[in-house]
């Protein structure tokens, strides 16, 4: 087991996002969260990363409790969370040197990294003058280059048009192939849903609770237009609305 | 096609037909209008004595001789006193600077502090830096030249206000998703001081230094009325003194207002080349 969650609570003052949380996802494993918003998906997310020190119950990587220091875990935003004030490629720094990686090994690994994206000629170029499907592959960019063990995702596709989208579903999912990283994605897009993951989380909202967990066996690489694909959505959306 | 979109763009044009003459008269054409405006109004209000004042002519005459020859009852140029007094709040604002962005930094990111410093800075900050003129002669009575201690000192209050809110403020409006990605990545506090608040904040610390320079400006001229020996302040409060000097007076103005918007205009620069991703 690779993550697991034990009586997670989280609260903002009297409020409970959501209360005894239980979770096990395996090592490897592509996995998404869906569910109504307001169910804390989010929330969940950043209680995972360790940004809360309100947050009560276990969350162990490893066998090893998360710290923000530790270097095992990779966050990517919803909107653009690269620093407007840094090039791409001291964004990317940015995370090497917070890792405290070998100075040695930086222009090794973000040229690396850039090419994974596919980015590798706007290494001096300002967020600013990127397309937003071109951010996010550089803020994909930025976390891959210090190696974390896990991925958290939250909606990081939600701001692009649906073309782009499925180009960094595709983009992302060869990524996850070859890396074979743990991934927790979070979207409330029941198609991406159905196209990335190989388990789903379906979580329901007031309170916040895991409502059931599926299993997507479709092959790969996968057709969003397949008769199987469109029947996995299908009972999906019913699973969240009954 | 081509037709139909010319015929909307002269709807455009026609539904301010009233501006629209207006409209033809170019940036420039207006800037100088503007000032020739006054012109003609200092030259009227000097020609029917409406007010004791010189003719705008004779005013630039004066001016351009203060620039090129000097005064000869301080035997020094016009630059040469602007330059007295600039120096003075180079040297305060300077001080100002490295102060008040350091204090508004930790204010702004560390909460206990910001409580602590705000109950004596709000107390003092509606004080005006002039009114500080009295106590600080009394304070640097014993160093050797007090009035340059109490003009630094002086432009220093006037600056610091400014540059310390906007830094202030700047910290605190870092975006929240910047502060979360640092951490996620586990970025130390220095970290996330040195290289997300700071660079976040300095759009707003420049508009601060732009005020406070602006500011600093006034109080250097209203600093040298009371005492000094060579600024534009002394100089026009001086001339006064005198009498009859009145070309010099306005040429002395003038001089102030040309500074203070170089001043400006040089920070907006050095923003510029400081701030690149804006």
């Amino acid at each position: 087991m690779a993550l697991i969650l034990r009586e997670v609570t989280q609260q903002f003052g009297e409020t409970p996002i959501f209360e005894n949380l239980n979770l096990e996802v395996e090592e490897g494993c592509f996995c998404c969260i869906v569910g109504p918003s307001g169910c804390g998906k989010s929330t969940l997310l950043k209680v995972i990363a360790g940004l809360y020190n309100t947050t009560t119950g276990n969350v162990a990587l490893n066998n090893r409790p998360v710290s923000l220091h530790d270097g095992e875990v990779g966050f990517v935003f919803q909107e653009d969370a690269l620093f407007p004030w840094y090039t791409v490629e001291e964004n990317i720094r940015f995370g090497l040197r917070a890792r405290k990686i070998d100075k040695h090994k930086w222009d090794d690994i973000i040229n690396k990294n850039l090419d994974k994206v596919g980015l590798a000629e706007y290494r001096s170029y300002y967020p600013k003058q990127l397309s937003g499907g071109m951010k996010q592959r550089i803020a994909i960019a930025r976390v891959m280059a210090y190696n974390p063990k896990l991925l958290l995702m939250d909606e990081p596709f939600a701001s692009l048009d649906s073309f782009n989208r499925n180009m960094l579903q595709s983009e992302l999912i060869d990524l996850w192939e070859k890396e074979k990283k743990t991934i927790l994605f979070v979207t409330h897009n029941i198609d991406e849903a159905v196209f990335l993951s190989e388990r789903l989380i379906i979580m329901g909202a007031k309170p916040g609770r895991i409502k059931k967990v599926q299993d997507i066996n479709l092959p790969r690489p996968r057709n969003r237009t397949d008769t199987e694909f469109c029947r996995n959505r299908r009972r999906i959306l019913e699973m969240i609305e009954g | 096609m081509g037709l139909f979109n010319y015929s909307t763009v002269e709807r455009v044009n026609s539904q301010s037909a009233g501006l629209g003459k207006f409209r033809i008269l170019g940036d420039k054409f207006l800037r100088i209008m503007s000032v020739a405006t006054i012109l003609i109004v200092w030259q009227l209000t000097a020609s029917l004595e409406l007010l004791e004042l010189p003719s705008p002519i004779k005013t630039l005459r004066v001016f351009t001789d203060l620039i090129i020859s000097g005064d000869p009852l301080y035997s020094r140029t016009l630059p040469e006193i602007v330059w007295a007094s600039l120096q003075i709040v180079i040297k305060a604002c300077t001080a100002s600077i490295v102060v008040a962005v350091c204090l508004g930094i930790l204010m702004g990111a560390v909460q206990p502090l910001r409580k602590y410093f705000e109950a004596i800075l709000e107390m003092l900050r509606p004080i005006p830096p002039l009114a500080w003129i009295p106590l600080s002669y009394v304070m640097f009575a014993n160093t050797g030249s007090p009035t340059e201690y109490v003009q630094i000192f002086v432009v220093f209050v006037g600056a610091f206000f400014p540059i310390l809110l906007n830094t202030i403020h700047g910290i605190s409006m870092v975006n929240r998703i910047h502060l979360e990605a640092a951490h996620t990545m586990g970025a130390a506090p220095r970290q996330v001081l040195l290289q997300v608040m700071l660079p976040a904040a300095l759009p707003s610390i420049f508009n601060g230094i732009r005020v406070g320079f602006g500011v600093g400006w006034m109080s250097i001229v209203a600093a040298e009325f009371v005492g000094g020996k060579l600024g534009i302040g002394y100089y026009i409060w001086s001339s006064y003194s005198v009498g009859g000097r009145t070309a010099e007076i306005i040429s002395g103005m003038v001089a102030i207002g040309i500074v203070g918007s170089l001043i400006n205009k040089a920070i907006l620069l050095t923003e510029k080349r400081l701030v690149p991703w804006r």
